[in-house]
């Protein structure tokens, strides 16, 4: 059973957030709505700070907290793994919202989709907004159009500096299990629970 | 102390592009609305149940069946969609708890309405009544689990969410009946009225457990109990403790030392004010933890952001 995962590599990323523009092209999210984006974490105290790039998106969780609270059975998990929203069921309740350890699911509210992102509704906005819902809540969809044409993600494809692996996880040969393997691969706040199938690598292997 | 707080001030600071912890926006007064209303409703039949006071048990099928009701559907992106709600019940408490609403709200109906002059069997009330009973009961607790099973929300996230969710719903039941005894020109029980004292005082306790427990479980939710005691929530957390808790504890010692009710009604008033802005202020005071642990002592202000 295939279960797509992606390996996010801490050192190569170089925080440009073309993977941000690259996930607002393919899926034509509304509004300040990213779903693919890049943390900026600063810590330290001057003068011995240090900045972070941490890309971040829906992790996939393999017990997803956000599938269980769901009353509709809007968010649903692929047997592939990937987590998607119905949004023809969702009511818009947000429990998943607050479910999801990860903010990384985005409520559109009422009205997002009457005016475009610089006032009037472009053709393209128009094109990718028929599948939005408002009212309901979405996600990132790991591409699920493109993985399922053989394609990755579009936010894998686009990062110059190849941060972003995606994978099979079940396959111990594939890339992301090979970079999880030999470079300690960790997942986000694992003390929820949650099984995610996004893995952050850090520091070179030993 | 100023330090820390400004040091947690901007913690709270994260967004789409930041890391930080991010206090939750989406759930606020028509939530704390909907858990209010289910919770004093089934609380307030309950008790109006078992002392057979039908004023009462109709009150609180009213407070279900139109108040939370209504707040839950003004509050839904597409209230269109409500009844879809109930398909998850094996898994989504708030499937649960929209099947325990119906169910309540239909019994409860059948359960009163002999006494609105509707016709149907008495013994058929009375039954319905004890079935009403029980969902009455789940509505005291099961936005407790609700809160529970957001794991993005550690304050939330604790076994004693539905403990205290029972305990004040009960509270709340008690006092409103009592308060409307009084209304009703009734004779009001005393043990009630040492019951509810009884309570007060255990829930306080349980509320301090509460946030103890809360500090030492999670950063988030230590952060979120720095914003309910010492920050920007504490004004609205430490008035409804006082009116809530104190204040109706001084109520209800007027009415027993003095056997004067009429402070019933009061008291009633400020409980119901006392639990509502209390769970408000917890509602607000949800906060996410970032994807990656920013350590919360030793920061200085303008460095951890």
């Amino acid at each position: 059973m295939t279960r797509w995962g992606m390996v996010i590599d801490l050192d190569r990323c170089v925080g440009c957030n073309a993977c941000t523009v690259a996930c607002k092209i393919e899926n034509g999210t509304p509004g300040d709505h990213y779903w693919a984006r890049v943390y900026t974490e600063e810590t330290g105290t001057f003068p011995d700070t240090k900045t972070t790039y941490v890309p971040a998106l829906c992790n996939h969780c393999a017990d997803a907290p956000c599938v269980t609270v769901c009353p509709t059975g809007a968010s649903y998990k692929r047997d592939d793994g990937i987590v998607l929203v119905d949004q023809d069921k969702c009511i818009g309740c947000r429990a998943c919202m607050l479910a999801c350890p990860y903010s990384n699911r985005f409520y559109l509210n009422k009205g997002i989709l009457e005016t475009g992102y610089y006032g009037e509704r472009t053709a393209f906005e128009d094109a990718k907004w028929a599948a939005f819902t408002e009212g309901t809540v979405t996600k990132c969809t790991f591409c699920a159009h493109r993985v399922d044409d053989g394609l990755e993600p579009a936010c894998v494809v686009t990062c110059p500096t190849e941060a972003r692996i995606f994978g099979d996880l079940e396959d111990p040969e594939s890339k992301p299990s090979v970079l999880i393997r030999d470079r300690d691969g960790r997942q986000p706040l694992p003390e929820m629970g949650t099984n995610p199938s996004v893995f952050y690598v850090e520091g070179r292997s030993s | 102390m100023s330090e820390q707080i400004a040091t947690r001030r901007l913690l709270i600071g994260g967004n789409q592009f930041l890391i930080g912890y991010q206090q939750q926006q989406e759930w606020a007064w028509l939530i704390a609305t909907a858990f209010f209303l289910g919770k004093v409703g089934g609380g307030l039949f309950m008790i109006s149940f078992f002392t057979d006071f039908k004023l009462g048990a109709l009150v609180g099928i009213l407070l279900v069946g139109v108040g939370k009701t209504t707040a839950h559907l003004l509050y839904l992106g597409r209230p269109e969609r409500f009844l879809r709600a109930v398909w998850r019940w094996q898994t989504s408490w708030i499937s649960r708890g929209i099947l325990a609403m119906i169910a309540f709200c239909t019994l409860g109906a059948l359960y009163v309405a002999p006494y609105v002059h509707v016709f149907i069997p008495q013994g058929l009330a009375d039954a319905c009544g004890i079935a009403a009973v029980v969902f009455a009961f789940v509505l005291m607790f099961y936005d407790g689990f609700v809160l529970r099973a957001s794991k993005g929300v550690p304050l939330w996230d604790s076994y004693l969410m539905p403990v205290l969710m029972l305990f004040y719903a009960t509270l709340g039941g008690i006092a409103l009946t009592l308060a409307l005894e009084v209304l009703n020109g009734d004779a009001t029980r005393r043990t009630l009225e040492w019951l509810g004292i009884g309570l007060l005082a255990v829930n306080a306790a349980l509320l301090v457990f509460f946030l103890v427990d809360s500090r030492l479980r999670h950063v988030a939710a230590e952060l979120a109990v720095t914003l309910l005691t010492r920050d920007r929530l504490a004004r609205i957390f430490v008035s409804a403790v006082v009116i809530g808790i104190g204040g109706t504890l001084v109520l209800a010692g007027i009415s027993i030392g003095t056997h004067n009710r009429v402070v019933l009604p009061i008291a009633a008033v400020c409980d119901s004010i006392g639990q509502f802005f209390l769970f408000f202020a917890i509602l607000r005071a949800g906060i996410h933890a970032p994807i990656r642990a920013l350590p919360l002592r030793g920061i200085r202000p303008g460095v951890a952001t």
